[in-house]
């Protein structure tokens, strides 16, 4: 079994080492897309994927609206992953990592389908 | 001699001119022309490279140093570029799988040779790129340098190369010249007291310190639990007795962890001296750490302090803080004492003006748990090592 994921994450960098995650793994095939808008034009299509990973980085609140919305009004389900930095205080220097890992992200999304 | 009509003067500087601008014109689109062309096969050798890095996620070292030297030159060098831009929004093995390509791409050891650059620039992205591999920087590197940046980055790697941290050499490395910090070596300080708080003990006798530096010490000092040092507690104490209101302010601040942990003040400091301070500062952290203390004649008496009080903003913590001690003990209250208070029953909500840390937030910004994204996001970060 094949499922669909799509990614929405703003960060093109994250977006892409995610979906590369994604794709790597058997059962899962995934598609990047930036922002809600895209999100939901591509989820009111007939072939909507099963799965949406939204990767919060910094506007969680919104992530967890826009969740909640996928969940209620199209027929997938919405992973919130929290990446969010420990704080917009620290120097761009060094800490800007979100918390995502895309080797064990797809084996943990793939448990939850 | 040559006699140039003036018509053609003119025409000559107008000819001139044209071919400039041509050239100009030219160069502006060959060259915009060239970084298109690089900038899209960057572009697509990094997309080929991904699902390659990806797919051999979980090889050993000697592996990637086989994978690389497949590689070609150019794919190399874009390479080195793209490792450490995905180690910056990456982590868990993915990211420790990315550091060992990255060791074996020599990002490392450029990075060491770039420590002894003349450039501060050089040396900065140096020391950046070694803490994204998490690789240990020698101290000598960086002890002549007055750069704090420079400092701070130099202390993080000693701390993400590991095992072996010596808490007092960061602590040194990071407070010996007296400069303020920047926040990333706040937090870094942090981090290594948070280890050994006793690690500050060696820098404090010998170094007079600039006013941030010691307001910085202190809110460190906020965060971490040195409450059976006594050492630490007589600096602190003796930091309350500063000439400069914001110091003294975040000595009070300081100490938290002490009254939290004894329910009392340390016994050479007074707390009726501190919550009658005349700066506004010192007595708003008073009445923010006080509440802690349960003797009873103490905290008659900061609560008989708290309704003299005679500012808005001090009162509005002490409303907020020990509202239910003022209602239950004084029938006549000032309107503005009355104010705060209700202001502090509707917001119901305590401590709205604490001092903003990273570790502050990481502690108030814990993932939520709703029922719509069960499990995932209910997960701990596991970023760990550098958040």
């Amino acid at each position: 079994m094949v499922t669909d994921v799509l990614v929405v994450a703003s960060n093109d960098m994250v977006r892409s080492v995610v979906v590369t995650g994604f794709n790597h793994h058997p059962e899962l095939a995934a598609q990047g897309v930036a922002d809600a808008r895209e999100c939901r034009s591509v989820l009111e299509t007939n072939d909507s994927p099963a799965i949406v990973v939204v990767v919060a980085i910094l506007t969680r609140t919104d992530s967890i609206a826009f969740c909640e919305e996928i969940n209620a009004q199209y027929a997938a389900t919405a992973i919130l992953i929290n990446a969010t930095r420990v704080s917009s205080d620290i120097p761009r220097d060094i800490d800007t990592r979100p918390a995502i890992d895309p080797i064990t992200l797809p084996e943990q999304v793939s448990r939850n389908v | 001699m040559i006699n140039i009509p003036f018509v053609q003067i003119y025409e000559l500087i107008a000819y001139i001119s044209l071919a400039g601008l041509c050239l100009v014109g030219v160069l502006t689109l060959g060259a915009s022309g060239y970084l298109w062309v690089r900038d899209t096969f960057v572009r697509q050798t990094v997309a080929s490279l991904r699902p390659e890095i990806v797919a051999h996620a979980g090889s050993s070292e000697q592996d990637w140093e086989a994978w690389v030297n497949e590689r070609s030159r150019l794919e190399r060098r874009i390479l080195r570029r793209e490792v450490p831009r995905q180690l910056r929004v990456v982590s868990g093995s993915y990211a420790t799988q990315l550091k060992t390509l990255g060791r074996a791409l020599g990002i490392d050891e450029r990075a060491d040779r770039a420590l002894s650059a003349r450039i501060k620039q050089k040396r900065l992205i140096g020391l950046t790129q070694l803490t994204l591999l998490d690789q240990a920087v020698p101290l000598q590197h960086v002890r002549g340098t007055e750069c704090p940046r420079e400092r701070a980055l130099a202390a993080q790697c000693v701390i993400s190369d590991s095992a072996d941290i010596q808490p007092e050499s960061i602590v040194r490395l990071l407070l010996e010249p007296g400069t303020p910090l920047p926040e990333y070596g706040v937090y870094t300080l942090y981090r290594v007291m948070q280890q050994n708080p006793l690690s500050l003990l060696g820098v404090t006798d010998d170094t007079t310190w600039d006013l941030t530096l010691t307001v910085q010490v202190l809110s460190v000092l906020q965060y971490i639990d040195y409450s059976s040092s006594d050492a630490i507690r007589d600096w602190i104490g003796a930091r309350l007795r500063d000439e400069q209101p914001a110091v003294r302010a975040a000595a009070v601040h300081a100490l938290g962890p002490y009254i939290r942990a004894y329910a009392m003040t340390p016994p050479e400091v007074d707390p009726l001296t501190i919550v009658r301070d005349p700066s506004i500062r010192v007595r708003a952290a008073a009445f923010q750490q006080f509440p802690a203390i349960e003797e009873t004649t103490v905290r008659r008496k900061i609560v008989d302090t708290a309704v003299e009080e005679s500012n808005e903003t001090v009162l509005l913590i002490a409303g907020q803080e020990f509202g239910t001690a003022i209602s239950g003990t004084h029938k006549s209250i000032t309107p503005a004492l009355r104010r705060s208070m209700a202001w502090a029953r509707a917001t119901n909500r305590r401590r709205t003006t604490r001092w903003r840390t990273p570790w502050a937030l990481e502690w108030e910004h814990q993932p939520l748990k709703t029922e719509s994204t069960p499990e995932l996001l209910s997960e701990p970060r596991p970023t760990g090592e550098h958040a």
